[in-house]
């Protein structure tokens, strides 16, 4: 399994993969003349200074890390993250992007046809609340590894049923459809329909005692984010 | 001028008539590495330009290329590389192909290592250059790659699977130049690549080099350096002992000619010493365009490159048709360049024809003398008509600051300190 991980310091060496790209994240060091009029030594000696410093921490995290993965490449970033995840998403065309640092979920990362992991308990996967959405999973394999399901597919009405939209009615009633199809196929312990989609997937999330929360890309960038900030569990994207 | 290149690469041509504009640019101290694979096996004939296809490499913003000197691969060399369409200094880069030019016949099997190129942070405009990198210029990309390195040992090929890792180095923007002295006469044919042995040069450790562009000689330019044996680190002595020349004319080369001159600049990938060399004056001779021998004294001397540069283009001024491996001289529009400069070709093809591998200039002048560039030497990848005010290609002009060869140990002895102080703080 190919997996982009993204990390600012070292890891426990616990995830699933075989082949790995790392994308470091780091601060840039204060030597460095932000974008100020600067002699050629005073350059020639902050970026040596701010690149030696970033070249030899990557050295070790690689360093460890080979010894459980095959490590194939890297970025190390000061900035740019979203280009560089694209980046690495492209040219390394992962199964899963293992995030273990906060980072900024963009629509365009959404769109990658990849699975992304947010651990901050450990890679559990016995107890998993699956939120599905208006969008095709784009894995199941994960959720499969689930000892215990709860589905829901949390639509969060913005308007009474009897006012929305044929097209929206069509589009619930497909959502609780494939839900239910879901369920059946995962052996789901439970399935609930309605709600608020950060809220009561908080709620069950607690209520179920589930180690990792699986969220259906199709809820969106900023439901995603909300989750990703307040759940202290692990958030799948799938 | 327009810009003719290729919006499917061998099948549909593009055209873009864009303002001629002189660019500048700041180059940042610290460079990296991406080490171009075979992506296909072929079999290759010496003299017979060819496409190789790459595993693709994707190179970041903000940057130009050059490929790393020294005949990376055991029958040949990569002289320039092609990019997917039409892309900008600032833009993201994926480099497709190899334009490879064997020098002797043989195979490139798919995963061998054809060369490797320098990728070169810039920052543009006219208050980008002025002011500092910031941290997040420069982005440092790396893959490890599996692949084979190549070279022949006593006329047989070897071949040794090796995992790369390379982060990248630090210029210290000091240099020196050594000549290409010819050790052996020989013909030379028009348009086929010839292997000459040259008065063995030896470079110091913790340095990578590359060819002073300019013509030196009226038969034809030094495409490449050869050394004997697998090829060592920049890390390590090197020992150089042919050249790959490509002759623009038919004629004899004689022992002792000026065939060329490599630049040798210092770099670091770790720490760095430098170890102090003694250097003398060396014996050569200069070939005049109609062929008369002047024998010439070549002190050394160190430089050091400015920082700031600028791209000067190659833009033909005759009509000419072209065919693929056929090398030729286009009268270009002239190109002035001021006292204390030195020119690089730009890498990557800029015309859907071919590439600039060097410049002719109308007088030959020294470094440290006003320059005007009036022709290029074009190696055609396809067959094509070249239209005056076509670009050819682009120049890096650099300015450097020449001084007598005693001041490298006390520039390389200042960049040794600074290095080690850095070190100490960072490392330990």
């Amino acid at each position: 399994m190919r997996a982009v991980v993204v990390l600012r310091e070292e890891i426990e060496p616990k995830f699933e993969a075989k082949d790995i790209y790392l994308l470091i994240l780091e601060n840039g060091s204060s030597g460095m003349p932000l974008g100020r009029p600067v002699s050629e030594r005073g350059e020639r000696t902050s970026m040596a200074r701010d690149k030696i410093r970033v070249i030899k921490r990557a050295e070790k995290l690689v360093e460890n890390l080979e010894e459980f993965y095959n490590v194939f490449g890297l970025s190390i970033t000061f900035g740019h993250v979203e280009e560089e995840l694209i980046h690495a998403v492209e040219s390394f065309k992962p199964h899963i992007l293992y995030s273990f640092t906060p980072i900024l979920i963009t629509g365009d990362l959404l769109e990658r046809d990849v699975v992304m992991l947010f651990p901050k308990r450990g890679f559990s996967f016995n107890r998993v609340l699956y939120i599905h959405s208006s969008s095709k999973p784009r894995s199941l394999e994960w959720l499969e590894k689930a000892q215990n399901v709860l589905a829901a597919a949390i639509i969060q009405p913005t308007m009474p049923p009897e006012a929305s939209s044929k097209k929206t009615k069509e589009t619930f009633e497909r959502m609780e459809r494939e839900t239910l199809e879901l369920a059946a196929s995962l052996n789901a312990e439970r399935v609930v329909m309605r709600g608020n989609v950060v809220e009561d997937t908080l709620r069950l999330a607690k209520e179920f005692k589930a180690n990792t929360i699986a969220v259906n890309r199709g809820v969106g960038r900023e439901n995603i984010e909300k989750i990703l900030e307040r759940a202290d569990k692990n958030v799948i994207v799938v | 001028m327009d810009i003719v290149y290729w919006e499917e690469l061998g099948k549909r041509i593009g055209n873009r008539r864009v303002a001629e504009d002189r660019i500048s640019y700041r180059i940042s101290p610290f460079t990296q590495w991406k080490v171009l694979v075979a992506d296909e096996s072929s079999e290759v004939k010496k003299g017979e330009v060819r496409l190789i296809k790459l595993r693709e490499v994707r190179i970041p913003q903000n940057t130009i290329i050059a490929p790393l000197s020294i005949m990376p691969h055991a029958h040949g060399l990569t002289f320039d590389v092609v990019e997917r369409g039409l892309t900008k200094v600032e833009g993201e880069k994926t480099i497709t192909h190899s334009i490879f030019l064997p020098i002797e016949d043989g195979f490139v099997e798919k995963g061998d290592i054809v060369g490797v190129l320098k990728v070169f942070f810039v920052r543009t405009g006219v208050i980008g250059k002025r002011l500092g990198f910031k941290s997040s210029d420069i982005r440092i990309r790396e893959e490890m790659v599996d692949a084979n390195l190549t070279w022949k040992d006593g006329g047989e090929v070897r071949r040794e699977r090796i995992r790369t890792r390379f982060f990248g180095y630090f210029r210290s923007h000091v240099a020196e130049w050594e000549p290409i002295i010819a050790a052996e006469s020989c013909d030379v044919e028009e348009g086929v690549v010839a292997r000459i042995k040259i008065k063995e040069i030896r470079l110091p450790e913790n340095t990578v080099v590359t060819p002073l562009s300019i013509r030196r000689h009226p038969l034809g330019t030094v495409l490449d350096v050869i050394q004997p044996g697998r090829r060592r680190k920049v890390e390590e002595e090197k020992r150089i002992t042919e050249a790959a020349f490509i002759p623009t004319k038919s004629g004899r080369i004689k022992r002792r000619d000026l065939l060329g001159v490599i630049n040798v600049y210092y770099i670091a990938t770790e720490r760095f010493s430098a170890k102090r060399r003694e250097k003398e004056e060396t014996l050569a001779r200069i070939v005049s365009e109609d062929e008369k021998r002047e024998e010439i004294r070549i002190s050394p001397f160190a430089y050091r490159r400015k920082t700031i540069a600028r791209w000067e283009m190659i833009i033909a001024d005759e009509n000419c048709r072209v065919r693929r491996g056929e090398v030729k001289e286009i009268a270009i529009r002239p190109i002035k360049l001021e006292e204390n400069t030195v020119v690089y070709p730009l890498y990557i093809m800029r015309n859907a024809f071919g590439s600039v591998v060097d410049v002719i200039e109308k007088r030959r002048s020294r470094v440290e003398e006003k320059k005007e560039i009036n022709k290029a030497i074009f190696l055609p990848v396809f067959d094509g008509e070249i239209k005056r005010g076509q670009l050819l290609g682009v120049v890096n002009v650099y300015s450097v600051e020449v001084q007598p060869y005693e001041v490298i140990w006390r520039w390389l002895e200042e960049w040794q300190s600074e290095f080690s102080k850095i070190f100490a703080e960072v490392v330990g």
